[in-house]
């Protein structure tokens, strides 16, 4: 710090970070020889995160080989390049906890803590019953199993075969443990880069922005202000987050939470298990809805896709494909039409647009399906000369009828959705046609284009005849902002 | 047979069964407990906020519960649009009710386990947020930004995929 007051020669800065980028890198190069069994993938950031889950012992030996010269000469040092904000927090953390070897045998020899482990595997599996039933008994050998299974180092996730079916809520991720695992698995998280691990383990809480005013809100436990979460993302579309995470560092994390983004998928991709799921309270796989008669075979339970998405239910929600309704697809053609030479001194080109507009619409009708069960989603297909400025007012309307327009219901099967379409005045004596498009990523965001997989006319004889999909241009989402932004 | 609970601050108010059983905690009690003349101490609720509790239970006493063992039943009440709010149930939440009655309202229901009200004032509170900036809703929920510019730079990176394009 002193640097700045006293007056440097270009030479000697030059001199300064020449020793200094040799000193980084010297460290840089300790770390993997220092690591003995450890693998010579990459950079020792990888090889960090991979041995901190294979075992928690070696990174915490290297972490003492690393931190002494980050400690040592800090103050001189511009922090930005080598130790992100987050591992100084960690260091920080690492010297005021001194750090003590973590004792992997008590885990093993206290019967509380094994029978809590089996609780917390059951309840991994979706089994409450048996869950409880564990962690009764450890609560009864050890009132404060608790606190000491969280002091344990985080264990390999390999002692059960079945772990990536699974969600792991606080289990996997970094947790609040003092002490030496802690700098463990904070370290890796740092690593990461992740903000949402950084501040979990803070544990921050909210700080009042004016002491004197009480707030009843900082009374509600973390699982309501999730509900809440969960309900603006709900009634006011994924963009919703964008205000709340910024509000503090709690409910930043609580944004992040798997059991938000958890809710948020079932809403929307499976709405009635979901709405079955939240009257009975508890989360598990559907054994005991299979047997009621009267209900349809349910589909999956969306928990077996999630290895898919890395095991992050965030990440589901990112990417598997889903309609969206606050908006217009909108697929624009040109065409060249040749136009008749009058005085043949020139030839006329027309340039011919047209627009065909898809609109999704949330599911505001009653349900007269009652024998499936299959919520019927609208969709409206409109070909027309009009432009999208006008379009779009007409199609907000309700109940608006054109020419050209054809009504129907639509389906989606992973990325493809099926449209069946009539047209609404039922010209042509009930000719149906099909659409299947598959929603695919556009520049401007993942579900905002749609490309044509099938289009083709159903005529009553069942006889089809194709159109055919060289003629069709994709549809790129446009959003209207008068339109309803729930995802129910 | 009426039911009588006492409030935390000692008010009691008595009222009829099938009002009480709108609240899971007190149905499974009056099915474990029987028929009993004493009052039921509710120490978590204030006087004034298990009245309006209890108006909200009067006006839905006669819905059909989202029983878990009754599928077509709990599909009956999915297939009522979920995302709007009944006009009684939106004025119920309106009148007179700043936020922290609000927030005391999402507790009581929490506690005594409504979950059409506790979803109720989940909704109004996410309504409230609606189209607010941050700085909105710290205000609104007394809240203290504890993040550094960068932080909160990256965070705004990082939601760049949910603000609709």
């Amino acid at each position: 710090m002193d640097i700045e007051h006293i007056p440097v020669g270009e030479a000697e800065l030059s001199s300064f970070r020449q020793t200094w980028k040799a000193e980084v890198s010297a460290q840089h190069k300790a770390v993997p020889t220092g690591d003995t069994g450890g693998s010579k993938s990459g950079t020792p950031a990888s090889s960090a995160t991979s041995s901190a889950l294979a075992s928690p012992r070696k990174p915490l030996a290297r972490k003492q080989d690393v931190a002494p010269p980050l400690v040592a000469g800090p103050s001189a040092v511009p922090p930005a390049k080598v130790v992100k904000p987050a591992s100084t927090v960690n260091d920080a953390n690492a010297l005021m906890a001194p750090s003590k070897p973590p004792d992997t045998h008590t885990r093993d020899e206290n019967p509380a803590i094994s029978a809590y482990s089996a609780g917390t595997r059951y309840e991994r599996m979706g089994n409450l019953a048996e869950a409880l039933k564990f962690y009764r008994e450890a609560h009864r050998l050890d009132p404060d199993v608790e606190k000491k299974f969280r002091e344990l180092p985080p264990r390999p996730l390999a002692d059960d075969p079945s772990a990536n079916l699974f969600t792991y809520y606080d289990l996997a991720a970094p947790t609040i443990i003092p002490g030496a695992a802690h700098t463990a698995t904070s370290n890796s998280a740092g690593d990461d880069d992740s903000l949402v691990a950084q501040f979990r383990a803070l544990n921050v809480g909210f700080s009042p922005l004016r002491p004197a005013r009480k707030s009843k809100f900082f009374l509600l436990p973390n699982e309501l202000i999730s509900q809440i979460i969960v309900w603006a993302i709900l009634l006011q579309g994924q963009s919703a987050i964008c205000p709340m995470s910024l509000v503090s560092k709690k409910m930043f994390v609580l944004c992040a939470e798997q059991c938000v983004w958890r809710a948020v998928c079932e809403r929307v991709h499976r709405p009635q298990q979901a709405d079955q799921d939240s009257h009975r309270r508890q989360y598990s796989f559907q054994d005991d809805s299979i047997d009621s008669p009267a209900t349809p075979p349910p589909l999956p339970p969306l928990s077996l896709e999630l290895p898919l998405y890395n095991n992050s239910w965030a990440e589901m929600w990112r990417l598997r494909p889903r309609i969206r309704r606050d908006g217009v697809f909108i697929s624009r053609i040109n065409y060249v039409r040749q136009g008749q030479a009058i005085e043949s001194y020139y030839a006329p080109v027309h340039l011919v647009s047209y627009f065909r507009y898809v609109r999704f619409f949330t599911d505001d009708e009653p349900n007269n399906n009652s024998i499936t069960n299959i919520p019927v989603h609208r969709v409206a297909f409109w070909t027309t000369t009009l432009e999208p400025a006008a379009a779009v007012k007409l199609l907000g309307a309700k109940d608006f009828r054109q020419k050209g327009l054809m009504l129907g219901t639509y389906e989606l099967d992973g990325r493809r959705v099926n449209l069946d379409l009539t047209a609404h005045d039922h010209r042509g004596g009930g000719v149906r046609f099909c659409a299947e498009l598959d929603v695919v990523q556009s520049r401007k965001g993942r579900m905002n284009k749609l490309v044509w997989a099938g289009y083709w006319q159903q005529k009553a004889n069942g006889q089809r005849s194709d159109i055919p999909l060289a003629t069709l241009r994709p549809f790129m989402f446009s959003k209207v902002n008068s339109f309803p932004r729930t995802l129910l | 047979m009426p039911v009588i609970l006492q409030a935390s601050d000692g008010q009691q108010f008595t009222i009829s069964k099938p009002v009480a059983e709108r609240s899971m905690l007190l149905k499974n009690m009056l099915d474990d407990v029987g028929e009993n003349e004493q009052a039921i101490p509710l120490p978590n609720v204030s006087g004034p906020i298990l009245a309006a509790v209890i108006e909200y239970c009067e006006h839905h006493k006669d819905e059909a519960m989202p029983a878990a063992d009754e599928d077509d039943k709990v599909f009956e009440a999915s297939k009522k649009k979920p995302d709007d709010i009944d006009q009684w149930d939106a004025d119920f939440m309106k009148q007179g009710k700043g936020n922290e009655e609000l927030f005391e309202i999402i507790l009581a229901a929490n506690y005594l386990d409504i979950k059409p009200l506790l979803d109720l004032g989940c909704k109004t509170v996410a309504n409230m947020i609606k189209g607010k900036t941050p700085e909105q809703i710290r205000e609104m929920f007394n809240i203290e930004n504890d993040f550094t510019p960068d932080e909160e730079e990256q965070i705004r990176r990082e939601n760049e995929w949910a603000a609709d394009a």
